[in-house]
């Protein structure tokens, strides 16, 4: 038996990073920040309204100690290649929370293209592991680089880095 | 044996999170379980045996079965709480 590696993983790297994004409305965020996907072609065409659609119908918005973030995803079939990517907003815009739906400033989004769920929980628990820690995600807040996103994140992810 | 089922929008990412949460909760309380994850949408039809209905979005229904917010799971507020919510549930 032969164990596939790549549905495990879930890709993050510079180029699913994207600083100072300017937008005034969630669905701006989720189409800037997706691109980065589609460039890559880590995700499919349609992912970009499916993940629109499913934002407005189950919202992604929480609420932390520090930061208002976002954990906007979508259905696996709209997804090649598991990824994370992050966008940090210049100024925050209105997303809904996930559990009462009330609007939230968001300030840091993590978008997660998922493939292999139950594979890939390794990853999701180290996502988890981020948006608990406040000091990482006031330091997103101000990095400069995407680079310096990609320091901060190491300690997390460790070897799971492309 | 208790049977907890975990619902979010699209039952993949954000119930598989909050569902290792509550297995990790279960296990430390030595409570026997079986956990069932799925759509909000189909909560309908995987409720009737539930003892515990954990969601990432407050609903709106009411099944008559217990039912708790998994979002601290994610984010550390008010997750301690929320296990011993869920504990004193199913210990009951």
């Amino acid at each position: 038996m032969t164990i596939d590696h790549s549905k495990s993983q879930l890709i993050l790297n510079e180029e699913l990073i994207r600083l100072s994004i300017q937008a005034h409305h969630s669905e701006e965020v989720l189409i800037q920040l997706s691109e980065n996907f589609r460039r890559k072609n880590y995700v499919k065409a349609s992912f970009t309204d499916a993940l629109i659609a499913r934002e407005l119908e189950y919202p992604t918005g929480l609420l932390t100690q520090s930061v208002g973030i976002a954990i906007p995803h979508t259905d696996p079939k709209h997804v090649n290649k598991g990824s994370i990517g992050i966008g940090v907003l210049e100024h925050p815009v209105l997303f809904k929370t996930m559990d009462t739906r009330e609007e939230i400033n968001v300030s840091i989004v993590i978008m997660l293209a998922i493939t292999h769920p139950s594979d890939q929980l390794k990853m999701l628990q180290k996502v988890t592991a981020i948006i608990k820690d406040n000091h990482v995600l006031l330091d997103m807040m101000h990095a400069q680089s995407a680079e310096e996103v990609m320091r901060l994140l190491q300690p997390f992810f460790g070897e799971m880095i492309e | 044996m208790k049977n907890v089922i975990v619902a979010c929008g699209g039952g993949i990412a954000t119930s598989t999170i909050i569902a290792d949460k509550v297995r990790a909760v279960l296990d430390e309380a030595n409570i026997e379980y079986t956990i069932t994850q799925c759509t909000l949408s189909e909560l309908t039809y995987e409720v009737s045996s539930a003892d515990l209905i954990v969601t990432s979005m407050k609903v709106e229904t009411d099944f008559g079965v217990p039912n708790v917010l998994g979002a601290p799971f994610l984010t550390g507020l008010g997750e301690e709480e929320t296990k011993e919510k869920i504990i004193e549930i199913l210990s009951r």
